[in-house]
């Protein structure tokens, strides 16, 4: 049943969503959850850096959007709109709890020994990433992780494009900078 | 002036390995690439880390999906809550002749399925009839003999009919009715042999009729007819590779009833097997609207045919069961509203080992949850058939029947 609002645009989602039918609303709202629940949920993964956390601000994340929906008349950016509701009720939560941010310090990873293995790669990667300040961290994840492009993380952040390439080229000098212990582990 | 133009080397890497360069942009790299082989060493360790991002997405885990809708009120409705939903009857009495005619059809399939049923058109009886006629070539009275005890010889002028029939197990009036025309025919018949003691065509060891039963290649068993309507699931996910090829599959089972047969007379089945009248079939997804499938099944059909014997032309009245096979193909119109009503046009076209068959149907699907669905619907089948099984010499019959069909069906 899900087929017809398969081809629909989010915009055309937006007014199903807001059919009186609960029929009609909830394959609006699963079509929008199949399109961004991934990308929102790795976002809190990655944001939040706990499971039970990112589970919870997640399933927020979409009560609110789906609250927000009901009360404005136009949505032009659904993506737009999921990715500040995330940002924000992951922002807060970490200010909530205090989250305490790995500084950017080789003496603070636990890789020093250089023949790594891949899984343990992608964790001193995750790490690594962990410890960016927050503005590099969130352009690389949603360039990396959720697949959007400049101009998609532009309107999702209220940047500019060019804020945004020259956050992500410099958070990536950061990265490389962190891993540069391991490059060549990388290249085998 | 192109802003990538200040940006520093590594500046315009990074947006290269990210794909936000045009082609013009591409070019100019490419010439600087060419030159430069610290900037060569530069891109490949950039690209080491991107490829480091492989893991890519995490899939959100799925029950917070029903979590989340039961937040927003949203929760999957029970299949009783989708009946009652005001959204089912509105789609299907919007206007549109296709939801009136879908609803119109149902409402008479139910109407046959319960006239047919409580009519006392139905008989447990075995009655199995043959009826002979006599050539002009033939003697003018022919002879016959029964072969076995119970079964009547009957004798109409120039027109000869034998009807055999179990009484035991037939006890309404029609029987009744049976016997006494059989008793006064077999009167009137044994006069008419008395009258041809010398006839050379009598032979008394010799049976011109022959009683229909199932271990008779040309009875029962032997002529297979069938078809079936199908249907599909309308849902399609985009699955990778086997994931999608099996998403487009769904598996079907049905069960079909008779409301009327061309030729029809009332005759029992005279074999009726535990599981009959049903299919099974196979379908895969190739379009939007369009399936295609594999369908096996076993259904009872009418049969009337003549065949020579001699001298003596034998109408044959049959009632069998059968298996075919035969490749099916579907049309899937969109959704009715969101009632989760889905109508189908379908067709079949296959064998059973006695000659082709075809059927037609029309129906509607009802989805009870994505993966699973119940379907109901009228078909028109189709069946030729030659005597004797000879397709090339054997004289070609055809048999029609219009019926209603019920059943399920579930998508991986």
């Amino acid at each position: 049943m899900l087929e017809k609002f398969a081809n629909r645009t989010d915009e055309e989602l937006f007014e199903y969503l807001k059919s009186k039918d609960k029929s009609v609303s909830r394959q609006a709202f699963e079509e929008i959850y199949s399109r961004y629940a991934n990308k929102i949920y790795t976002y809190c993964r990655k944001v939040l850096f706990a499971n039970d956390m990112s589970e919870d601000i997640f399933q927020d994340i979409f009560v609110k959007f789906y609250e927000s929906v009901q009360k404005v008349d136009q949505m032009s950016n659904v993506q737009g709109y999921l990715i500040k509701i995330a940002r924000n009720l992951c922002l807060n939560e970490k200010q909530r709890r205090n989250i305490i941010k790995v500084e950017m310090d080789e003496e603070n990873f636990l890789y020093n020994d250089p023949s790594i293995e891949n899984n343990e790669i992608a964790d001193l990667l995750h790490t690594s990433l962990d410890a960016l300040p927050e503005e590099y961290k969130e352009v690389i994840v949603m360039k990396e992780f959720m697949d959007m492009n400049y101009k998609d993380i532009a309107i999702a952040l209220d940047l500019s494009v060019s804020v945004v390439r020259i956050r992500i080229y410099r958070g990536k000098k950061k990265l490389r900078e962190i891993m540069a212990p391991y490059i060549n582990d990388l290249q085998n | 002036m192109n802003e990538l133009e200040f940006l520093k080397p590594d500046e315009k890497l990074t947006a290269f390995i990210d794909g936000e360069l045009s082609k013009e942009e591409l070019g100019t790299l490419f010439y600087e690439l060419a030159q430069n082989p610290d900037m060569q060493e530069e891109l490949n360790q950039l690209m080491l880390i991107k490829n480091t991002f492989r893991n890519k997405q995490i899939a959100a885990p799925d029950f917070l999906k029903e979590k989340i809708l039961a937040k927003v009120g949203l929760a999957t409705p029970t299949l009783f809550e989708r009946i009652l939903s005001p959204a089912f009857y509105s789609a299907i009495f919007a206007g549109s002749w296709l939801r009136i005619a879908s609803a119109s059809s149902v409402i008479l399939l139910i109407g046959l399925v319960m006239f047919s049923k409580y009519s006392g058109m139905d008989s447990d009886a075995e009655l199995r009839q043959i009826l002979l006629t006599s050539e002009s070539s033939a003697p003018q009275i022919p002879v016959m003999s029964s072969q076995s005890v119970g079964e009547t010889i009957i004798n109409k002028s120039s027109k000869t009919s034998i009807a055999s029939y179990n009484s035991k197990s037939r006890t309404n009036t029609t029987i009744g009715t049976y016997q006494n025309i059989a008793n006064n025919l077999q009167s009137d018949l044994t006069k008419d042999l008395a009258q041809l003691p010398n006839n050379e065509n009598i032979s008394a060891n010799q049976s011109n009729f022959r009683a229909i039963d199932n271990s008779n290649p040309y009875n029962a068993n032997y002529f297979d007819f069938g078809g079936s309507n199908h249907f599909g699931v309308v849902k399609s996910q985009n699955y990778e590779s086997l994931g999608r090829f099996l998403s487009n599959i769904s598996v079907t089972f049905k069960k079909f009833g008779s409301i009327s047969s061309f030729p029809n007379f009332d005759i029992a089945n005279g074999n009726d097997p535990l599981l009959n009248n049903f299919s099974i079939g196979v379908n895969y997804k190739v379009g939007k609207s369009h399936y295609i499938g594999i369908t096996f099944g076993q259904e009872n059909f009418l049969m009337r045919f003549e065949q020579q014997e001699g001298e003596i032309i034998y109408d044959y009245m049959q009632s069998y069961n059968s298996t075919w096979f035969a490749g099916t193909y579907k049309f899937v119109l969109p959704e009715i509203g969101n009632s989760g009503v889905i109508p189908e046009f379908n067709a079949l076209i296959g064998s059973s080992h006695v000659g082709p068959l075809g059927k037609l149907g029309a129906g509607v699907a009802y989805m009870i949850s994505d993966n699973l669905m119940l379907n109901f619907g009228a078909d028109y089948s189709a069946m030729l058939y030659p005597t004797r099984g000879d397709w090339k010499n054997g004289k070609w019959f055809s048999t029609h029947k219009i019926g209603y069909s019920l059943g399920f069906g579930a998508s991986f």
